[in-house]
């Protein structure tokens, strides 16, 4: 049997920087999901959802433990099915053409299944021959990926014996052996000290460049943060926020917008922008921080770092008139500065913390 | 050169990436002509047949096994032959069959209890660990998955088969020990190996979690070992009445005997390997089909059983009403299954509804859905009373035709039914109770299934029997409280009773059960008229038309076969023109 995906793909020498097979991709949306529900008796694990994802393209999907992450990529890896709505890969119903969507797809789960006396090549070499790989078509595919995820020095080390790392590494490499359009990776990075989280971020980047789209959930939203194009936040099955990076980050697609009054405009006017303010002040720390929660437009205010911080949604002025009044109302403020939201503070603050 | 190093000079073409294929070492130095004929012949094989067989050529447990059979068999031997030396040249005590009986206990440990459980705890692992899930999103097909573990436990039998052979050879050189002898017990060997891992597998899918899978594994243990000492009897009685045995096999009710064990056993294997397969398929797959061809190919075996019985054997009124009472049982409980299972008909489903008139009528039935089920079961019950009916018509000619002895007594009937159309009645009673307890357990999982839309087969299957056991129970007890001093005799009471109510019309045509019958049946009409409207329904479903996505994929698939002279590489390394 030939794979079709191989209709699409060209090979590039191993060792190379496009040591992955390159994917062409068939359609510009690879990953569609539409008024996705799922429930589970009475609980309601993905609660109409819907996004996309295009080709080359890396997209985060952020939440806390329970929000449903889980069971979105189980669906679209034709693991699961929904209760209402529907998902598409490159097209194809993850519902009513699984097996379309198995050759166009690789599913790494968060947890790694081993076998008893199975060393690393002949795990891959197994998965290659579940994909209808034969020949020297399979024997290229363990190459590719052998060296894409560099096991090949540990081609004859059993399973059991390999590093956290590793196992990522090879469960990667799983993933990848068919050389499938769309990769959906749950947790890749968790567990992994920093060289091995670098090094598996440089190769998601490097899946990338090669065309495939990348749905990639983490906890460590800093690196989502590098190496994602989009994410979407999820909350109790809940679709809270999606974009690029830096829409979240600006704030523009969070919750609720904040609406100000000023002196000079009576009527309010919605502002989206949210940036985080830091200041210091001399002394009297709890009464400026008094102060400063006394303020209907602003929000989360914390002692960090012997600093108060605290967002502030508005624009240059309206930060300059702000700093105008705390010095007016005694606050002797030795600095203030404004720091860009991170994706941890945007996901801190849209999300509740609530688990199902 | 070896095809891979082939490719690796093809595509690589430099000195550094050629060290890089040699340290990785993904085809190892493959000299050896045997295993590079192994390596060509297990492109071939199931992928999972080829992991296992590599991870048993590893595993301890195999190893160890497979030694101590071989210790065994060896002390065995040294044993019978020091304790039969005087006996050897001389006329008086037969060893061949005292060896063999020793050599068939020891088969039997691995075969009926170590494969099977190897192969049961081999899929429940998986299914435990989550390793299944990952294989399950490959593009293999569920009956890929379980033919792969049972091809692991054909392979492991063969190997316990090998080390045996030799000595069973042996055993046959000496007095007492005929071929048909070994042959039937290698027959009953290798059929309940594979039946037994066939109804693992099959326990291995029903068990969702580590609990149930552990009460699933003791009971599995406690069958095993019931199988291993029916084994024992037989190694027992084929020595000590061997020669008894051997004349019997010429006796017609022997050979039919032999013919409805390996028959049941193997069809049934048909039908737990399509069951397993649907409860690992993913749930919008049709998942029922296959199930429902397996039923037919064993009821069809059931019925030719039947007939050879007529035609072959002298069969009287008595066992038509036996084959009755098994048919009825065997689709009340299958089709309260089918009747319970969930009731959305997936769109890729729809999509390969048949779609011709004449489709329609031949494939409908074997289609997934509750009412489809319903349906299915209720034809076959029929199918099987005209069957009947037929025979006992026309199973004289039959017997004049084919029959051994000519049969013809100058009736039309078989020489054995004295009553005719009260066999035929009989045989409409007992078909009659099953249909009936069908349509109420069909009805009552309807009604269950608004409130509860997810609904177990094994939930339908016990409905269907506490219906059963309740009607047969209240009808005694209403006797008894409104006819005080009555006896145990047939009343209308009974009416509900599937068994008094079928015994006694066997027993006489005109009697308290024929009001009792007849009244049944105006009510099963009634309640099968309810249910024909309902279930009719589900055949009113239209097919689907193929998505525009899939059909061109469908021909970008058609594009990319090989064409004549064409390898797979060319097509792997070169992008096509479209």
């Amino acid at each position: 049997m030939t794979p079709e995906n191989s209709n699409n793909s060209t090979t590039a020498p191993i060792g190379s920087a496009e040591s992955v097979p390159v994917v062409t991709p068939t359609s510009d949306t690879m990953i569609r999901l539409e008024k996705l529900s799922r429930w589970f008796d009475k609980t309601c694990a993905v609660n109409d959802v819907s996004f996309e994802v295009k080709a080359g393209e890396v997209f985060g999907f952020i939440g806390p433990n329970g929000a449903g992450k889980t069971t979105s990529m189980r669906i679209l890896s034709t693991l699961d099915t929904p209760t209402a709505g529907d998902a598409w890969i490159d097209g194809f119903s993850v519902v009513d053409d699984s097996d379309r969507v198995r050759r166009r797809l690789g599913f790494m789960p968060d947890n790694f299944g081993t076998y008893p006396n199975v060393n690393c090549e002949e795990y891959l070499d197994f998965f290659a021959r579940a994909y209808g790989l034969r020949g020297n078509e399979r024997r290229q595919a363990l190459m590719h990926v052998m060296g894409f995820t560099q096991l090949d020095t540990m081609a004859n080390k059993p399973i059991n014996g390999l590093s956290k790392g590793m196992k990522q590494r090879l469960c990667l490499g799983r993933t990848m052996i068919h050389n499938p359009a769309v990769l959906i990776l749950d947790e890749p990075a968790a567990g992994l000290d920093p060289r091995a989280r670098i090094e598996l971020r440089d190769m998601i980047k490097e899946l990338a460049a090669n065309g495939k789209s990348l749905l990639v959930s983490s906890h460590i939203l800093t690196e989502l943060a590098e190496m994602c194009d989009r994410v979407a936040i999820i909350e109790q099955g809940n679709l809270l926020a999606v974009g690029t990076v830096e829409e979240i980050l600006s704030g523009k697609l969070l919750a609720q917008p904040t609406a100000i009054a000023t002196a000079d405009s009576p009527t309010p006017s919605v502002v989206n922008e949210r940036v985080q303010i830091e200041v210091s002040v001399v002394a009297d720390f709890p009464a400026a921080k008094s102060w400063l929660e006394q303020r209907e437009d602003i929000e989360s205010v914390a002692m960090r770092q012997g600093q108060l911080s605290f967002e502030y949604p508005a624009a240059t002025e309206q930060r300059a008139a702000l700093l105008a009044d705390m010095i007016n109302a005694g606050i002797q403020v030795s600095s203030f500065s404004e720091r860009q939201l991170s994706l941890e503070d945007a996901f801190l603050r849209v999300t509740q913390g609530r688990v199902q | 050169m070896t095809p891979i190093e082939q490719t690796a000079q093809v595509n690589m073409g430099s000195e550094k990436q050629t060290a890089v294929i040699e340290k990785m070492r993904i085809a190892p130095e493959k000299t050896k002509w045997l295993d590079i004929q192994i390596e060509r012949a297990s492109e071939w094989f199931s992928s999972i047949l080829v992991k296992e067989s590599r991870q048993a050529l590893k595993s301890r447990q195999f190893l160890w096994t497979f030694f101590l059979m071989l210790i065994t068999v060896a002390t065995w031997t040294l044993f019978a032959l020091s304790y039969f030396y005087s006996e050897l040249s001389g006329d008086s005590v037969a060893p061949g069959p005292f060896l063999l009986s020793g050599y068939w206990m020891i088969l039997g440990f691995p075969l009926a209890i170590i494969i099977p459980y190897s192969a049961h705890r081999s899929l429940a692992a998986e299914m435990e660990d989550g390793t299944l899930q990952l294989v399950s999103i490959t593009t293999m097909r569920p009956y890929q998955i379980i033919s792969g573990k049972l091809g692991s436990a054909c392979l492991q039998m063969i190997t316990y088969l090998s080390v045996i052979a030799p000595c069973i050879v042996f055993t046959y050189l000496l007095r007492g020990v005929d071929l048909i002898q070994v042959f039937l017990g290698f027959s009953i060997a290798i059929t309940g190996c594979i039946f037994l891992s066939i109804a693992g597998l099959l326990l291995a899918t029903v068990s969702r979690n580590r609990l149930i899978g552990l009460v699933i594994s003791i009971l599995m243990v406690l069958g095993l070992g019931l199988a291993y000492w029916l084994w024992i009897v037989y190694s027992f009685t084929s020595t000590f009445f061997g020669s008894g045995m051997r004349s019997a096999l010429y006796d017609p009710a022997a050979q039919m005997a032999l013919w409805v064990c390996f028959g049941t056993a193997i069809t049934t294997a048909a039908v737990f390997f399509t069951a397993a397969c649907s409860q690992i398929a993913f749930e919008a797959e049709n998942r029922s089909t296959a199930i429902r061809i397996a039923l037919l190919v064993q009821q069809t075996f059931a019925l030719g059983l039947v007939v050879s019985a007529v035609v072959f054997q002298t069969v009287p009124n008595d066992a038509y009403w036996i084959f009755a009472m098994w048919y009825g049982h065997y689709w009340l409980l299958l089709g309260s299954m089918l009747v319970s299972v969930p009731n959305n008909m997936s769109r890729r489903v729809r999509r390969r509804l048949p779609a011709k008139i004449w489709s329609k009528g031949l494939f409908s039935l074997l289609m997934p859905g509750p009412g489809r089920g319903y349906l299915f079961a209720v034809a076959n019950l029929i199918a099987c009373f005209l069957s009947f009916c037929c025979l006992v018509f026309f199973g004289d000619i039959l017997l004049t035709l084919v029959g051994p002895n000519g049969g013809v007594n100058g009736s039309i009937f078989p020489q054995a039914i004295t009553k005719p159309f009260q066999t035929i009645f009989s045989i409409y009673t007992a078909t009659l109770y099953p249909i009936f307890f069908l349509t109420v357990v069909f009805l009552l999982v309807r009604l269950r299934k608004k409130r509860q839309p997810n609904s177990s087969p094994i939930m339908g299957a016990l409905i269907a029997g506490i219906l059963v056991a309740f009607s047969a129970i209240l009808g005694f007890v209403l006797q008894f409280n409104i006819l005080p001093y009555s006896n145990s005799d047939y009343t209308i009471f009974q009416a509900l009773n599937w068994y008094t109510t079928t015994d006694e019309s066997f027993s006489a045509m005109y009697s308290e059960a024929t009001v009792a019958i007849l009244f049944m049946s105006v009510f099963t009409a009634g309640l099968v008229f309810v249910a024909f409207r309902i279930a009719g329904r589900e055949l009113l479903i239209g097919e689907l038309a193929v998505p525009k996505r899939v059909q061109e994929d469908i021909k970008e698939n058609k594009k990319i076969q090989l064409a004549p002279g064409e390898s797979i590489d060319e097509i792997f390394a070169a992008p096509r023109e479209e």
